[in-house]
């Protein structure tokens, strides 16, 4: 029986046996007069809206009404408001009927659709699976993102593209895992001295110095200046790097020289670099070591790359450098020394016993029978399906395999059809979940991914065999356990990229001319800033309020050098173009505690007037919220609602234009926007987005922070005030965060919201909001809240 | 010892990823040129679709008056020599099509959508075209992207089509053939591959009855996308061993970093190469690059410069990127006419930003080449109330003699475009 039919609202406000009257009743008297068919403002006409409770899809515009009455975003401000009770009567009503559609559609069908792997999941599983290392995300279609994650089912896409490349890199995984189990890996190893790295090979040198026993590279822009072609790699492959005796030559304020070691094919037919790591040389002469996947026939090129660095010029003629006739040390360039380079062939996952055994289990492939190629077949069906597999399951890839042995394959040959077939099962490729409680399997193989990117290990199999998964002890131990591996980095890269988009940081290029101190050190700092910080709030279990604020930081000493560069007229910084900078560590900076050179990222502590603090302040988060000229108190405004705050932020509705930005008069984007939200109907949602995006308009699109706008600042002054949507007012960004470190439980709601979406491949549905806030009452904490939601029912239910 | 092959499979298989290229059945006429093929036609035979990610400034683009008589605008202005060949049309758009940048996946399929929604997208024009007629090429379609994997083509079932974005592995997979040793290990992975699709097919179908009704639509995707590539590769199996075309270009040695209108030439100089030999029908470009430093006088970013905010020097800096860009698409055009395929060729530029700047949807830029229709006029539509674009992708459809009565939204053939 169902008391809501589908129905037009000129039906409900006549028909009696429609229950909710209440409903009804205050539409009409609050609604209907700007949602109807005529006015359609903001493209919601409730009479034209039905009730289908069997119809998902037909409740969704019911939910978004419910929430923004119930948060007071609706009727605006500017109406006539509701009595309390008139509105509580109302949102009774109205929720009890959708809470019962929702857990009715949910039992039926499940909260997420058929999750399949992303292509982050698919490389790491098949690297888990075989114990290969080769990349392979690259060669498979992106993913695009939906409700902020790539792990959400609804947006993922399959077509016949997609199917076509899992049977080539199927192929091209078993190619590399069969190689190295039936011929071996072969060994890879050199040393580069000096001299053999200074022979020039043709072309235009832009080698490094030669100088003595040392090889010395110069802040120098000449394109593939740094290269060193000696190093080139002869396959692909992962290699370990070791720069012997790095020193810095004439070191900065922070008793270093900062530079990048990259790798390519340092031409201009193929110009692109990849990044291998950081190189922070010192006084004191010490080895580095990297380890970095380089592709055959690449090369290694290193050079001091920090944009306040005085240039060197090349010395040489057209494209090339030279240095004879001339000492950049005497003239007080900076440059990083080195003794030679090691380069090893290394297999970071797995070495060959591993890899053969995973494929042939002890089998001798020579002599393999039938029988054999069967247990295997089953065995990795098992793993790959992440749940045993019965015969029946198994059967077609057991076929698979005799037939190629009828036709006169190998036994290895006909195995790997068969492993190529299995790796192409949607068993494989999606999760299987019936509607209901998730078996212990499923449970397993959630907690895995959610955590571990990849398929669950021996462990968590067995625990799921022996059906103790679901207990919750037993899940809150595996959770611990998981967090605690190594393989958790995974998550944090995965999910900090989505989350917080650090995947966009190349997105745009910082204009040269405004941001001149930007360079790749930093960029690559910024990310790893984040990065650490959110390790930690994840190692230590700390409050969810270091989202907004902190009083310590993760830096490296580039990376403080270009926080404390404040984007102001620079009066006193022009240097002289021949002095030597002064020799000074890096904790005269009056923002943080003392930093040793040398040692990458220190945990320092913030002091109050560091303007620093939160996850709110890292160049990443300032960096990804802005374009390469400007920022946006209303794109940073929306990232900070809904990454940090947990506000959901409806779209504009159609045919409302963007503003047209100007920047050429002297209106600050402020101005702009004020009119804007003069609009009572951008205003409704403009003063929830707005205000973080103010509070963090003293920060520069590259993260340093500014008091007026323009190049140096020198232009308008910014205004970082204003009023959060409650009513509470702040001067700028630091009282801005002592309003929200005062609701950890918002935050952590917030918080549990985007990793449960990241985690179950849904976002929450309208009956999951109880079970969200019981989390955030239980714990504000980031590490516990993860297991709160592993240990929530909506975890452990399709 | 044995030899460490495992660098050669990797560029050889990077080669022969599906990405952007889909297989057809093989005829025999296909083979032979591209103009004997057609002659004896009255309908248009191609569509190629260029798309600009970062759209066109219209107020350089939309020529003063309406009709055949209308005075060239600045942009135009460079590509007068070709006026009788195209249809510069103004204040259309798709309706219900909102979001900005996102709005990319609507450019052909012309699907309304809800910005941040997961509304699933409908086939583009490309496809639908291909689907009908793309079967008698070696490849149905081609999607191609001057930069990243983003395309605006998307199949029956909403799925995006990865483009190929590398201008020489296109020219590999179009005019290089394998060596007989490398067809034959292709034609066996392509057997095995239909084997294990089988496979797949048979486990998907006993996953519908292990999972649960909210699962079917998935489920059906599976069902779809098994089908739809045996299919190719049994069409793939015919081709393999069948000779590619010769052409008179060289091989893309150097794609330009900086300027990103001379990468857009190069993938279109390969277009041209690829209708002349009749390798493929139907190509959608999208043009998404963010390097333009390389283009004299221009010293900031694509994306920066499209956020012009009315800045004098950002707009004269971005009508040089722009102008550039139109005219690569008109050397594209007088290379087709010079082979005499314009007339069968339908050429569209477009995109799904009218104003950049603010990252609107309306009044998208559309200059209309080719196909056989009266050209040389301006269609000029109210830039208040839009008229559906989508009326002229049903003007397209038909124009290749497909019975097609909607487009996704449009009401009728485009008002005002007739056939020469």
């Amino acid at each position: 029986m169902s008391r809501f039919v589908p129905f037009a609202l000129s039906a409900f406000l006549c028909v009696h046996s429609f229950a909710a009257v209440p409903v009804a009743a205050f539409l009409d008297q609050h609604c209907v007069e700007c949602h109807d068919a005529d006015v359609k403002k903001g493209g919601l006409d409730l009479t034209a809206l039905t009730f289908d409770r069997v119809d998902a899809p037909s409740l969704k515009p019911w939910q978004h009404v419910f929430e923004r009455v119930r948060d007071g975003e609706m009727p605006p401000k500017k109406k006539p408001q509701p009595e309390k009770a008139e509105k509580d009567l109302f949102l009774a009503a109205l929720k009890e009927p959708l809470l019962e559609a929702d857990l009715a559609d949910i039992a039926a069908n499940g909260r997420v659709r058929s999750r399949r792997l992303t292509r982050v999941e698919y490389e790491h599983t098949l690297h888990d699976l075989l114990g290969i290392d080769i990349p392979l995300k690259s060669m498979l279609p992106e993913d695009r993102a939906s409700h902020g994650f790539e792990t959400v089912a609804d947006g993922q896409q399959l077509s016949h593209h997609q199917l076509a490349s899992y049977l080539d890199v199927a192929d091209l995984a078993l190619s590399d895992a069969f190689h190295r189990a039936v011929s071996g890996d072969k060994d890879y190893q050199k040393h580069h001295t000096p001299k053999q790295m200074a022979v020039h090979r043709g072309g235009n040198n832009r080698m490094p110095e030669h100088r003595g026993s040392r090889t010395i590279s110069w802040p120098i822009t000449l394109q593939f200046f740094g290269r060193l072609p000696a190093t080139t790699v002869p396959v692909d492959g992962w290699y370990r790097m070791t720069l012997r005796q790095v020193q810095a030559v004439n070191p900065g304020r922070d008793g270093a020289v900062w530079g990048t070691l990259r790798s390519g094919a340092c031409g201009s037919s193929a110009p692109m670099l990849y990044m291998i790591g950081l190189v922070e040389a010192t006084v004191a002469p010490r080895d580095l070591t990297y380890e970095a996947w380089i592709q055959g026939g690449h090369m290694l090129e290193m050079r001091p790359n920090d944009a306040t660095q005085r240039k060197a010029p090349t010395g040489g003629k057209g494209g090339n450098v030279s240095f004879v006739g001339r000492d950049l040390e005497k003239d007080g360039y900076q440059g990083i020394a080195f003794t030679g380079i090691d380069i090893e062939r290394i297999h970071p996952n797995a070495g060959r016993a591993a890899v053969k055994s995973r494929l042939f289990d002890d089998v001798d492939m020579e002599k393999a029978s039938p029988a054999e190629l069967d247990v295997l077949i089953t065995r990795f069906a098992a793993r790959a399906f992440r749940r045993p597999a019965t015969d029946e399951q198994t059967a077609p890839y057991r076929q698979i395999a005799a037939k190629n042995r009828t036709e006169g394959a190998s036994a290895s040959e006909a195995l790997r059809a068969a492993y190529r077939a299995i790796l192409c099962s949607p068993r494989f490729l999606t999760f299987i979940e019936a509607p209901g409680p998730l078996d212990d399997h499923a449970i397993a193989s959630r907690l895995s991914y959610a955590l571990w990117c990849s398929m669950p290990d021996t462990d968590l199999i067995q625990l799921a065999n022996q059906k103790k998964l679901h207990e919750p002890a037993v899940l809150a131990q595996q959770v611990e356990r998981l967090l605690s591996h190594e393989k958790a980095r995974r998550f944090i890269a995965s999910f900090t990229d989505q989350w917080l988009k650090l995947k966009e940081i190349d997105f745009t290029t910082p204009d040269t001319r405004l941001f001149r101190d930007f360079d790749p050190v930093v960029q690559e700092s910024m990310l790893q800033e984040t990065r650490i910080y959110f390790t930690e709030l994840l190692r230590g279990d700390l409050s969810i309020t270091h989202l907004v604020d902190s009083d310590f930081a993760f830096l490296n000493g580039r990376l403080a050098r270009h926080y404390a560069g404040s984007n102001q007229p620079k009066a006193t910084q022009a240097k002289s173009k021949k002095a030597k900078a002064p020799p000074a560590s890096v904790s005269d900076q009056p923002m943080i505690s003392a930093l040793k050179p040398g040692e990458g990222f220190q945990k320092v502590s913030l002091k109050p007037d560091a303007k620093r603090g939160g996850l709110v302040t890292q160049g990443a988060i300032l960096k990804v919220t802005a374009d390469g000229t400007s920022t946006s108190p209303v794109v940073r405004g929306v990232f900070i609602n809904e990454r940090i705050l947990g506000n959901h932020i409806p779209p504009p509705p159609p045919g409302i234009p963007a503003i047209e930005p100007d920047i050429r008069g002297a209106t600050s984007i402020r101005d702009q926007l004020d009119k804007h939200r003069n609009n009572e109907s951008c205003a409704s949602c403009h003063q929830t987005i707005d205000p973080p995006g103010f509070a963090l308009e003293n920060y520069d699109p590259v993260g340093i922070w500014r008091a007026g706008y323009g190049k140096d600042g020198r232009g308008v002054k910014v205004d970082p005030t204003g009023t959060t949507p409650d009513g509470e007012t702040f001067t700028d960004l630091a009282t801005w965060q002592q309003i929200y470190t005062k609701r950890p439980a918002h935050l952590a709601r917030g918080f549990a919201t985007h990793f449960l979406t990241y985690a179950t491949g849904a976002p929450p549905r309208f009956s999951d909001e109880a079970a969200l806030d019981d989390i955030a009452k239980k714990t504000t904490n980031l590490r516990s809240i993860i297991r709160e939601v592993v240990l929530s029912d909506i975890f452990q239910t399709k | 010892m044995s030899t460490f092959t495992f660098q050669k499979h990797l560029s050889r298989r990077a080669m022969l990823r599906g990405a952007g290229i889909t297989l057809g059945l093989p005829l025999l006429e296909a083979m032979t040129p591209a103009l004997a093929a057609v002659r004896e036609t009255k309908q248009a035979k191609r569509f190629v679709g260029v798309s600009l990610a970062l759209g066109l400034y219209n107020p350089n683009l939309v020529p003063e008056g309406s009709g055949r008589s209308y005075k060239a605008s600045r942009y135009l202005a460079d590509i007068q020599d070709l006026r009788e060949d195209f249809t510069v049309v103004s204040g259309s758009s798709h309706p219900g099509v909102t979001g900005g940048h996102t709005a990319e996946g609507s450019i052909f399929s012309a699907c309304p959508n809800a910005r941040g929604s997961t509304t699933r997208n409908t086939i583009s024009l490309d496809q639908l075209m291909a689907k009908h007629l793309g079967h008698e090429t070696r490849f149905p379609s081609l999607i191609l992207n001057t930069n990243s994997q983003t395309s605006p083509s998307y199949t029956e079932n909403g799925s995006m089509i990865p483009a190929e974005n590398s201008a020489m592995r296109l020219f590999t997979r179009l005019f290089v053939n394998d060596t007989p040793a490398e067809q034959e290990r292709q034609a066996e992975l392509i057997r095995q591959g239909r084997s294990v699709m089988d496979v797949v097919g048979a486990e998907a179908k006993s996953l519908q009855r292990e999972l649960g009704a909210g699962d079917r639509d998935k489920l059906d995707a599976w069902f779809t996308s098994v089908r739809e590539l045996e299919q190719r590769l049994a069409a793939n199996e015919a081709w393999t061993h069948k000779p590619k075309p010769k052409v008179a270009l060289k091989p893309p040695t150097q794609i330009p970093r900086d300027n990103e209108t001379a990468v857009e030439r190069i993938f279109l100089d390969i277009v041209h190469m690829a209708l002349m030999t009749d390798s493929t029908r139907f190509i959608t470009l999208h043009v998404t690059g963010n390097s333009v430093q390389g283009i004299e006088g221009v010293d900031e970013s694509y994306h920066t410069l499209s956020h012009h905010g009315m800045d004098e020097d950002k707009l004269a800096q971005l009508a040089r990127v722009e102008q550039a860009a139109i005219n690569e698409w008109a050397a594209f055009l007088r290379k087709l006419k010079n082979d005499q395929l314009l007339d069968e060729t339908m050429v569209l530029l477009t995109s799904n930003l009218g104003n950049a700047s603010n990252h609107d949807n309306k009044n998208m830029p559309v200059l209309f080449a080719g196909g056989g229709f009266k050209h040389g006029q301006h269609l000029a539509f109210d830039q208040k109330d839009n008229y559906p674009l989508p009326n002229l992708y049903l003007s397209a459809l038909q124009r290749l003699g497909l019975e097609e009565e909607r487009f996704a939204t449009s009401e009728t053939t485009m008002r005002g475009l007739e056939v020469a």
